[in-house]
């Protein structure tokens, strides 16, 4: 059944997206063959997300980022195997061109994504081959993962290239609990299964190792170690050793470590499986090999992320786990802090008394966060730096009248949401 | 306002009010749920020298301009926004060319690069100019690309 013909990947295809929903009955749930249902059609790929958001094959916004992932690492790939066939040669400049993927249809089964090439390319070849180089790493992936401990010993790191493209790692991040998010191609036996489990105890540890590995020994450093802070989810705590395991989503597993037993009480409130633990910020020692984090230790202060259930929650804890240069292009952007997010969900918190709709939610590069609601008659916006003052702004923008206030009282900010609402 | 300053050697302001410049939103200045930018998307950060980077309608395309971006930078654009020559002026900016800036032989330049001039606004003066871009962005709403 064709849902939404011709949509081509990306931000633009979204309101049209979320507007089909002609499936009678989405209890229905086909395989995802590369075949179409009808049979009259090989697909390129089919991606398949089902859970409750894909109901009634709605595909959300956020969620159409992993396609974006699968066309990089499809191209990528594609890139390895043509330099492979031309060693010595440059990539030829239109090489990516060709590689762009388009959404031809939703079909239902919550929800799969129809994908082909845009156009016939001189080198579809070369992408089929890298996705058929996705599709063995993965599979290797999941032999690793499978294995013991003895076999893990023998696993040779250097057949996985396409780990080192964070859009490996960050496949399927986007899925909220309760998702599945499976690809199926002419090429796949069975259809591959994005799980947490694989992401988190597999893709992400080797990924990292994978970087070590092939780190030239040249530019080996020292361990260094800066004062400073990490996010992430504790879920091992040691009240002998006075130790800790958390996982950080920039660095993967990290150790820790506390001396003051104080903290212990601290530390088992925060306690959880991976996948439940809440988002911490644990101040101390940050210990780095070869710039990737790996130790914090005499650990001072472990904070809580409150989340509350409340729409805000998932971006609240995404903006949590931003770490010191969360923005690659800008050295100086600096980790969003909880005392700014507290206040912020104060703020939230006044939408609903003032029948207004929920404003952005960003980080502001001094670690500080803005909420700003945008239309093209007014922006308004309250900025929260980290030690608390507020920013309050309302344009106007036909007459480019401005009201501009700065305040350090939480209530004046919380005021500025109805005094702003139209 | 504060007073514009001059182009540099090698740059020239750009003049015709019609022209559009483009610019590539990344994450996390992205709202999902509405697609909305954030106005901090439309300003340099510090790193930028206040000049953050456009690209020209009259030297590029929107998609063109996205993958040199996602070839290039270290985050991929979620998509390509755009406001006009006039629309800078009318916020009481310019927008500057500086393809003939000599620069280093390795140094990597956006086809059709320019910037928005934040060079000698206050605090108050660059949250007008970028809020006031983002709203012209929005009513010109994202240009199609993939």
């Amino acid at each position: 059944m064709s849902m939404c013909k011709s949509d081509v990947v990306g931000p633009l295809t979204c309101t049209s997206v979320g507007s089909v929903s002609d499936v009678p009955n989405n209890e229905t749930t086909p395989s995802i063959d590369a075949q179409s249902p009808d049979g009259d059609h090989e697909a390129f790929a089919r991606l398949r997300m089902k859970g409750p958001r894909f109901d009634d094959t709605q595909l959300p916004i956020d969620a159409m980022v992993e396609l974006q992932r699968y066309q990089r690492l499809i191209l990528k790939g594609a890139e390895l195997e043509w330099l492979k066939a031309n060693p010595d040669q440059d990539l030829p400049a239109d090489f990516a061109a060709g590689s762009k993927l388009v959404l031809k249809e939703l079909e239902p089964g919550s929800t799969i994504s129809v994908l082909d090439l845009a156009a016939a390319s001189q080198y579809d070849a070369y992408y089929e081959a890298g996705r058929e180089e996705f599709e063995r790493e993965f599979e290797k992936i999941e032999q690793w993962l499978a294995s013991d401990t003895a076999q893990r010993a023998g696993f040779d790191l250097l057949t996985l290239p396409l780990l080192d493209e964070p859009e490996f790692a960050e496949l399927g991040s986007s899925a909220q609990p309760g998702d599945e998010f499976t690809i199926a191609s002419p090429t796949t036996p069975a259809p591959i299964a994005v799980t947490q489990e694989i992401r988190t105890e597999a893709i992400a540890p080797l990924a990292e190792q994978r970087a070590l590995l092939i780190t030239p020994p040249t530019v080996v450093i020292a361990p260094r170690s800066v004062p400073g802070e990490v996010a992430g989810k504790l879920f091992l705590v040691n009240t002998e050793t006075l130790s800790f395991e958390m996982r950080s989503l920039r660095y993967g597993k990290i150790h820790g470590r506390y001396r003051n037993s104080d903290l212990t009480a601290d530390l088992r409130k925060v306690l959880d499986s991976k996948d439940k633990a809440p988002v911490v910020r644990v101040t101390g020692e940050l210990r780095y090999r070869n710039d990737v984090l790996k130790e914090v230790l005499n650990v001072t202060a472990v904070q809580l992320l409150a989340t509350d259930g409340e729409p805000w929650s998932a971006r609240f804890a995404a903006l949590a786990t931003l770490d010191d240069a969360w923005d690659p292009e800008n050295p100086n952007s600096r980790a969003v802090q909880f005392a700014a997010l507290d206040a912020a969900r104060a703020i939230l918190g006044e939408c609903a008394a003032a029948n207004r709709a929920l404003p952005g939610i960003f980080p502001m590069e001094d670690g500080g966060v803005q909420l700003e609601w945008a239309s093209p008659e007014y922006v308004t916006s309250i900025e929260i730096s980290p030690d608390l003052e507020f920013e309050l702004f309302d344009l106007e923008v036909a007459s480019q009248s401005v009201v501009e206030e700065q305040t350090t009282d939480l209530s004046n900010a919380k005021a500025f949401v109805a005094r702003t609402a139209r | 306002m504060s007073p514009l300053l001059a182009a540099e050697a090698g740059e020239f302001v750009i003049t015709d009010v019609d022209e559009l410049v483009y610019r590539q939103i990344t994450e996390p200045l992205m709202e999902a749920e509405t697609w909305t930018p954030s106005s901090i998307a439309f300003a340099p950060n510090s790193f930028d020298q206040k000049k953050p980077s456009f690209a020209r309608q009259t030297l590029t395309t929107p998609q063109d301009a996205r993958d040199w971006h996602n070839e290039n930078a270290k985050k991929p654009s979620l998509g390509v926004w755009a406001c006009s020559i006039g629309e800078v002026i009318d916020a009481k900016s310019q927008t500057i060319d500086d393809s003939g800036v000599t620069r280093a032989a390795n140094a990597v330049v956006a086809p059709g690069h320019c910037y928005v001039d934040y060079r000698e606004l206050t605090k108050s003066e660059t949250r007008l100019l970028r809020s006031t871009l983002l709203a012209k962005a929005l009513a010109r709403k994202e240009l199609t690309t993939v």
